[in-house]
Parts: C-alpha cells; structure tokens; sequence
C-alpha cells in the first residue's frame, strides 16, 4: 500500500491538481479495464499515459490516430524478408501493454474497430493465427470533443468495451501556475511497480468482497437504466460487471477489503454515463446523476 | 319407416354432442375422491332439510358414482342418465306437491348435484359441480343464518375451492398447500364482501323470485285461535320470538309491556279467535297511515321479529306509529306477505287508547256493537244470578267491571300452568265456580264472556307480555313463553285493558314469565316463600350471578348478530349510513358513491403500488437508522440517495464536535453491512447498539 501512496505521489506531481483523475486511471488499470480521456488538446492526457506507463513499469506505444491511419499500422503486418526468404510478421505498436491511442475519433472507424478485439480478447487474429497481446493489456484512448470538425465518432460496441470515461479539464489556478512555473516534475519519474507486481495487484483487487448489499444497490441501478425510459438501451451486463470490478478495484486502491455503496455511486458517471444514450439525447450524465438520486441507499 | 321403428335412436341423434374434453389433463381419482366424500357431506347435512326419500335417493346415485371412480368404470349410458333424471323430477314433484317453496327447491339441488355429479366425465363437468356446491352451501342460510353456520360454511367453501384447485392444475399439488391457498383466497375476499354486505344498496323490495316460504315450516307462532289450556302449553317453549330495543330513551314499566299481537272478537265455546280483515278493514287502516299523530308517543322501539310466518305483528299497545304493516282498527298490525326470514321494524306507542285528540281512539270504536257482544256460550242460573248481582245498582259500567275484577281477586282463584280440563259443555260455570284454577287464556276467556254476557262491548287480545331484560336493558328479548292473553273492554267510550291474570298471579305481570318459572319450577308459587323465592330470584348472588352475566353476554352477541347480520336491510343499512353520516336519500346516491369511492380505491392501489414498497430492515439497518433519526431535530435528514458516508461527512460538518463519533458509528456500521464476511460480527453489532444509543448530539 506504501507503493501505491508513492505512486499517487508521484503522479499527482506531475498531473497537478488532478487526484481523482489519476486515481480513477489507476483504478482503470487494476480493473483490467481500458480507459477513454475525452478532452480538448493539451489537458495533460498523453502526460498521464506517459506517466503510468513508466510508474508501472509497463512497455508503452503511442499511436497518433489520423483519419488515414490503417488497421495495419496499429497491429502490425507480415512482410517478405529478401535475406531469410521468409515471410515474417512485423508486430505493430498494439503490442505492448500501455497502449495511447491518441486522438481515437480521428481515424476511420475501419480502424477503430481494429482495435475491438484487442481490447475485449487481449488477442489479436492476423491471418488465421491468434497472437496473445501483453499482460496487463491496457489502452489508454484519447478523444476529442466530438463538436470537433474531421472526427469519426466511436461506435457505441467500441464505447463498451471502455471501462472508464474521463476528462481531465483545465488545472485550476493555483496548479496551472505551478505549471506554467514548470514546478511539476514531468522528467524524472521513477518506476514504482514491476510488472509482476501490477499482475499480483490486479489479482488482489479482484479479491476484494463486495457484500449482497452491495451488490444487490448496483442490481438496482442496473434495472433502473433499463426500465427508467430515459436511455435508448440499459447497461449491459457487461457494464454492470466492469462497473462491480472497478469498484473492487476503487476499494484496494483506497485500502478497503470490501466494496462500500460509495464506490458505486462515485464510479457510476465514469463507467456508466458513457455507455448510455438518453432518448432525447440529452446529456447521460446528468440523467444517470437523477437516477442515482432516486435510488435509496443504507 | 325404419326411422320410425327405433324412435329412441332417433331422439337421441337429436341431442346436442357431448362436450368436448379439454385436452390439458383429466381430473386425478383421488381429488374426485375427495370431491364425492364432500359431496356425501353435504347431502348428509342437507339430510334434515330434504326428504328423508330423497335424501336417499341422492345417496344411492352418489354411491354409484363412488363406485364408478373406486373401480375405473365408465358413466351409465345417456339413456339410464336421462330415466334417473326424470325420476328425480318426479320425486320432489310427489313428495312436495311442485316446485314452490325452499325445501323442494334445495331438494332439488342437492339432486341436480348427485346426478351432475354421477354424469361429470370431463373436468368442466367437475367444475359445474362445484360451483353447484356452492349453491348448495349457500342454499343453507335460508334455514339457518346463526354465526356457527356461517363458519361452517366458511369451512366448506374453503374445502370445495381447495378440490377445485386440486382439479384444476395438472400437476399433483399436496392438500396442504391448496388448503392454504384458498383459505388465503377466501380471507382476502372476506373483507370486500363485508365491505359490500354492509354498504352495497339494499333494494326495499320482494323477490318474486325467492322461493315462497313453506307452509310447513316449523317456525313458532301465536295461535289464531285461543282455546283454554293450549296456550298454557307455551309457557315452555322458550324459542325467542322477538327482541326489542328502546331507542326514544323511554322504557316502559314492566307491566305496561303488553305487546299486542291478535285481537279477538270471536267466542265460541269458550274459545276465541281472529277474523281475517276484510277490506273496508283496509281502507280505514291506508288512513290511519297518513294520519302524521301515529308518529306520537313516549315509547319508541325497534323489534328484531325472528322468523315467523304469522301474519299479525307484534306492537306495545297502544300503537300510534308503525313501519310494516297495516294497522287495523282494533290495534293490531297486519302484514300480507310474511318474509321467509326474520325481519324488523320500528313502532312507537302510548300508555292509553284515550284522549279526545287521539285519532286512534276515534278509529276504534267499535263500529258494530252487536258482534262485540256477541255469544255462543249461555250463564247457567247460578252465574246468571251473579251478572245480576254485579249489574244491580252498579253506577255506569266501569262500575260493573271494576265489580267483576274484584270478584275473580277476592276468591279464590289460582295461577297454573297445567290446569286441569273444564267440562265441555258448560266450560264457564265449571271454570268460575269449580276448578277455579287457569292459565292467562282461562282468566282473559272467563272475564270477556262475563263483560259480553253484562252486556260491556269486549274482546280477548293474545300476544306476550313483559319479557327479559339483557344487557341493562339494552335491549329486551320475548320469547314464545311470554305469551299471554288479556281483556278489552269498551268503556267510557275508550278501548281498556282488563288483565284479570294481574289479579291472580301479580308476579307474572310485575316480575315477567321466568321468575313466573322459577316459582313454578321450585314449586313456590303461590305458597307463603313465594316472596322470597322471588327476592332471590330478582337478586342472584356469587355464582348464579356470574352465569347470568354470562348468558346475558352470550345474548346479547346474538342479539347484535341478528340485528346486524340477520336483519340487516334496507332501514338497518339507512340507520348505519346515518350514524357514518351519510346522509341516505335513496339507493342511487349511494350507488354512486361507492362507484366513486370503488373507482378512487383503485386509483390508490395504482398509486400504492409506484410508491416504494417498505423494504423490510435488518437489525443493523434499524440501528443505522435510529442514529439518523437523531438529527432529525436539528433539521439534518439523510436523504434516501445518500450513502452513509456522505451523510456522516455532512453531519460531521454541521456537527464538528461530533465527528469523531459519527464517522465511528458509519465505519461499524458500514463493516457489519458491506463486509460481510468480516469476523466478530456480533462484537461489531453490539459495539454499533452501544454506540447510537449513547450518541447525543448537542449545540
């Protein structure tokens, strides 16, 4: 647990004034989830990727998503060596185990859907053969606002299979000085975890209990988006399982050995609100927020 | 021709087709078991109102059709169906003469069960006899509606539903769990037919449709007729007759309590009898209703009139206002149809036939002097020497009565209830000059010939007189050993009543027809311990007191049962509407207003039902929740979407002198409810109990 609390330390160092940001990303990775920044430019997202990568000890790519990029250029591709006269495959930047896809909505959706697989099945298919991916396998998506001229807006199948939704937004004052006084320490950042530790920690944070009671306020909230008339279609099950292990997840970052309503309540607009589409295509944010305020929790 | 040769073959082709077999599933033997052994039940029960030989005849077709499921055998054929049928027709069409009347009519249901039952192949013809139970079942209030019927039928309906259910689902169900599910059922539709029993419009009329009430009915009545002795044989029957209840705050004496059922103005032999009103009768009795001073009277009272087919309703003389019947010129109330159960009204009435305004004396006099004097029976010489003696010299004729009530005072007559038989040719002279010993009729008899024989307008009224006092005078039940008979005579140009039984036995009137009992039964009466015996009779001390108290608790939960289940119609439903406030102007109004009210009852089980059910709280929930409670007087609420934590970071901002206890009770709380699988539980739970309850929170 010391690890962690250095870790936070060392993160929140260099994102300023962004505690629950950098605590729900880290949350995102020991829940073997993936995590979608959605952010204007230049909000510190590839910073925080960057910085986790290096924090976890984890091999890191970045792919710069452009509306020409192909599916090819992400997973890789089998080229004919002339010296060996063999065909052999050229990994591309997906393997790796911290994945920032910069600017996602950028590319094509032919592109974007490359990367399905990969996030859902920790594999890729190139040519009949499977090819496991990294373990952790973590992408790290950024976008733009979708108000943002020449973007592809995700598929709502892609939207699923994040974990999390976040934003980072401006720093306010007192750390944008700090910022701009360069007072963070973008550069000399240490690796706090090996590899096998973060495996070890992820399995721990599946450990974590969470109690009927618990469990049976997330059933609520789950039958609540179905049948509350405000969304297009409810949480799938798939949501309300990675919304339980983000939980488990909150509660061994926090230090806790059971999942508290708490957790449920704080995670629901990051895994929830992303995934929902209101019917009059309101904000799902703030319909998830009036849903939850309906919802008696003890 | 060859039609014509099998003309049964031909009738039959003609019958409509068997109904077809719903092919979900057959009914189990068992539960068919089941259903005959209910069915033999009811017939059983039904035993002592059918006729024995149809009773029987019930039993064998059911027999039959036990043998038929015991041993897996097909129905008889249509035809021994049909012959069967027609047999039972014939037999209650023998035995009762058609089809009108109650016992004829349950007679024939309980064979229309036994047949539908022997012919029932499919499961709808099993479900037609159930429902035919039903019928049968409810068939029985018509002969008895006390509470301990209503229970039994409460039991039956409950068994007939469970076979119905038995019958009705194709899987095996064991008899305890459709038990319980119609027992269940019939609890919750018992209170919506109370709610209906008591509010749904009565309708203020005859059914043409009921059937008619038996002739033979068994049900207690005043003779029309008074013969010497008969009456006598009354005092032992101890079948309530009617119950009255006080409602103008006046209760009258004891003996003022002559409650007039027949006047009689026909002697012959010595014996009385009513004449049937005639219509001028009726004309002059539609008058008397609309004459508004009937409403006077210091007395009024509501009579609860158990069953009875007599058509002369009992009212305290003198009348002046009655709610059912026809008044008739000589006071007493005629009805032209009786009800075929028991029944109530209201009367109100004065102490005298008299005063000048009182147009019920007017109405009485006697119209025909000849036919109140006249007699069949003759004065011997000795009795003839007697009228003279008290017609000589007497001033006017209530001089002449008051001569002849001294005269049965001051010899001896006596008081019996089994008096001995007078000679039949001159009854008269053997009862004045020889037995000198009688019953109420032999008194009443006796005194209205003299007055008719000294040429006094009289006649002889029959109804009962006093009765038991319940409940402190709640309410007063008469029963047929009240009956009595007392004398009329038309002096001063006003109707009065001579009771020379007053005379003979003074504790009959004053003390009423029990102690009268008591007195006979210990062989008392008349002795010199008789005064005695009646203290301790009118003032029970230790044991009997308790049992009387007793019996008078036990009357009275009949008495309200009667008067709120039994006899409850359209004037009793009036009168609850009027105590609930209602006011009750005619059935339409409230039709309306249970529709209305019907409608917004379901309105608000809609609404019910969107509200969140009360979920039921754990032990630690209820805890957690007494320490929210709290705050409620500082105005701090925890809202329902709030967790814990956030309402104890709040509560600790608002009270930061409280924090350090108010995260203690969130964090024990949260680990007895969110961790579950943590140890020492119970450790933790009583720790939480501690803590909320020394938790006090201050400003």
């Amino acid at each position: 647990m010391k690890k962690l609390d250095a870790l936070f330390e060392q993160l929140n160092s260099i994102i300023l004034g962004k505690p629950l940001a950098t605590k729900l990303a880290v949350v995102c990775l020991l829940a073997r989830g993936h995590l979608l920044i959605e952010d204007i430019p230049g909000v510190g997202k590839t910073t925080l990727a960057h910085a986790l990568a290096k924090l976890f000890g984890l091999p890191y790519k970045r792919v710069q998503f452009t509306s020409d990029l192909l599916p090819t250029d992400i997973i890789g591709m089998t080229i004919f060596d002339m010296e060996s006269k063999k065909f052999h495959f050229k990994k591309g930047p997906l393997f790796t185990s911290i994945l920032l896809a910069d600017e996602i909505n950028r590319a094509t959706p032919k592109t974007q859907s490359a990367l399905l697989q990969a996030m859902e099945e920790q594999q890729v298919s190139v040519e009949g053969r499977q090819l496991p991916l990294n373990d952790p396998f973590f992408v790290i998506a950024t976008q733009n606002p979708l108000e943002q001229s020449g973007t592809f807006p995700l598929p709502e199948s892609q939207l699923d299979r994040f974990l999390m939704r976040l934003s980072l937004g401006y720093p306010g004052d007192e750390f944008e000085k700090k910022l701009l006084l360069g007072q963070n320490k973008k550069n000399d950042v240490s690796t706090v975890f090996s590899s096998e530790e973060v495996a070890a920690m992820v399995k721990q944070a599946e450990q974590i209990h969470a109690s009927d009671a618990v469990v049976g306020y997330l059933q609520t909230l789950l039958a609540r988006t179905r049948d509350c008339g405000q969304f297009i279609n409810g949480l799938s099950p798939r949501a309300g399982l990675q919304w339980l292990r983000a939980a488990k997840a909150l509660a061994y970052v926090e230090g806790r050995d059971s999942v508290l309503p708490d957790d449920i309540k704080l995670l629901a607009s990051y895994t929830a609100a992303h995934r929902l589409h209101c019917n009059d295509g309101s904000d799902s944010t703030d319909a998830l927020n009036e849903l939850l305020a309906g919802v008696e929790v003890l | 021709m060859a039609k014509l040769t099998n003309p049964l073959k031909l009738l039959l082709s003609k019958l409509p087709p068997m109904p077809s077999q719903p092919p979900t599933h057959e009914a189990r033997r068992n539960t068919l078991l089941q259903l005959a052994g209910l069915i033999g039940v009811a017939v059983l029960v039904h035993f002592q109102i059918a006729n024995l030989s149809i009773a029987v005849f019930a039993l064998a077709i059911f027999a039959l059709k036990t043998t038929i499921i015991m041993g897996k055998l097909s129905i008889p054929p249509r035809l021994v169906m049909m012959v069967l049928t027609i047999a039972s027709l014939g037999m209650v069409i023998y035995v009762y003469g058609g089809w009108n009347g109650q016992r004829a009519g349950i007679s024939f249901l309980i064979l229309l069960v036994a047949l539908k039952f022997l012919e029932s192949q499919s499961l709808r013809d099993y479900y037609i006899v159930c429902l035919l139970l039903y019928f049968l079942g409810a068939s029985s209030f018509l002969f008895n509606s006390s509470i301990a019927n209503i229970i039994i039928v409460i039991i039956y309906t409950v068994v007939i539903t469970s076979i119905l259910l038995q019958i009705s689902n194709p899987a095996k169900v064991s008899h305890k769990d459709t038990l319980k599910t119609s027992a269940s059922m019939i609890a919750k539709a018992l209170p919506l037919a109370i709610i209906l029993f008591f509010f749904f419009p009565r309708i203020q009329a005859n059914f043409g449709f009921l059937p008619s009430f038996d002739k033979s009915n068994n049900a207690s009545s005043l003779s029309d007729s008074l013969v010497a002795g008969e009456m006598a044989s009354s005092a032992f029957n101890n079948e309530l007759a009617f119950r009255v209840e006080f409602t103008g705050g006046v209760v009258p004496e004891r003996s003022q309590m002559y409650w007039r059922a027949k006047t009689m103005p026909v002697e012959r032999n010595f014996q009385w009898s009513v004449i049937e009103p005639e219509p001028k009768d009726f004309i002059v009795a539609s008058k008397i209703r609309r004459l508004d001073k009937l409403k006077a009277g210091p007395w009024h009272y509501q009579i609860l009139h158990e069953k009875s087919n007599d058509k002369y309703l009992p009212y305290l003389d003198y009348i002046s206002g009655s709610s059912k019947g026809l008044t008739l010129p000589d006071y007493s109330v005629y009805r032209v149809r009786p009800e075929a159960g028991a029944f109530s009204y209201q009367g109100s009435s004065t102490a005298t036939s008299s005063s000048p305004e009182n147009i019920v004396a007017s109405f009485a006099a006697p119209s025909d002097r000849s036919s109140l004097l006249a007699l069949k029976s003759k004065p011997s010489a000795k009795l003839q020497r007697l009228l003279n003696q008290w017609r000589d010299g007497a001033a006017d004729d209530a001089e002449v009565v008051e001569r002849v009530y001294q005269y049965f005072e001051s010899n001896p007559f006596m008081y019996s209830l089994l008096p001995p038989s007078l000679d039949e040719n001159e009854p008269l002279n053997d009862f004045i000059f020889n037995t000198r010993e009688g019953y109420c009729e032999h008194y009443a008899s006796a005194f209205t010939i003299i007055m008719r024989m000294l040429e006094i307008p009289s006649r002889v009224v029959v109804g009962y007189q006093g009765g038991t006092a319940v409940n402190d005078n709640q309410y007063i039940e008469v029963r047929y050993s009240d009956a009595h008979a007392w004398s009329e005579v038309w002096v001063n140009g006003l109707w009065q009543r001579v009771d020379p039984t007053a005379t003979i036995s003074p504790e009959r009137i004053n003390y009423g027809m029990d102690a009268l009992m008591e007195l006979w039964e210990s062989g008392l009466l008349g002795s010199n311990d008789t005064g005695r015996a009646l203290a301790n009779l009118l003032n029970p001390t230790g044991f009997s007191k308790m049992l009387n108290g007793l019996q008078d608790s036990w009357k009275n939960a009949g008495y309200q049962w009667n008067k709120w289940v039994v006899n409850y119609d359209f004037n009793t439903q009036r009168q609850l509407l009027e105590k609930l406030g209602v006011e009750h102007r005619n059935s339409v109004a409230v039709l309306v207003l249970l529709m209305a009210s019907g409608a917004l009852a379901l309105l608000l089980f809609y609404f019910w039902q969107l509200v969140p059910r009360n979920i039921k709280r754990s032990e630690t929930q209820a805890q957690y929740l007494r320490f929210v409670k709290k705050f409620k007087r500082f105005q701090l609420e925890k809202e329902a979407s709030e967790t814990p934590k956030e309402f104890a970071r709040r509560a600790a901002a608002s009270f930061p002198e409280h924090a350090i206890e108010i995260n203690d009770i969130t964090q024990t709380y949260y680990r007895l409810r969110y961790n579950d699988r943590a140890e020492g539980r119970e450790a933790s739970f009583g720790r939480l109990k501690v803590l909320v309850k020394k938790f006090k929170l201050t400003r």
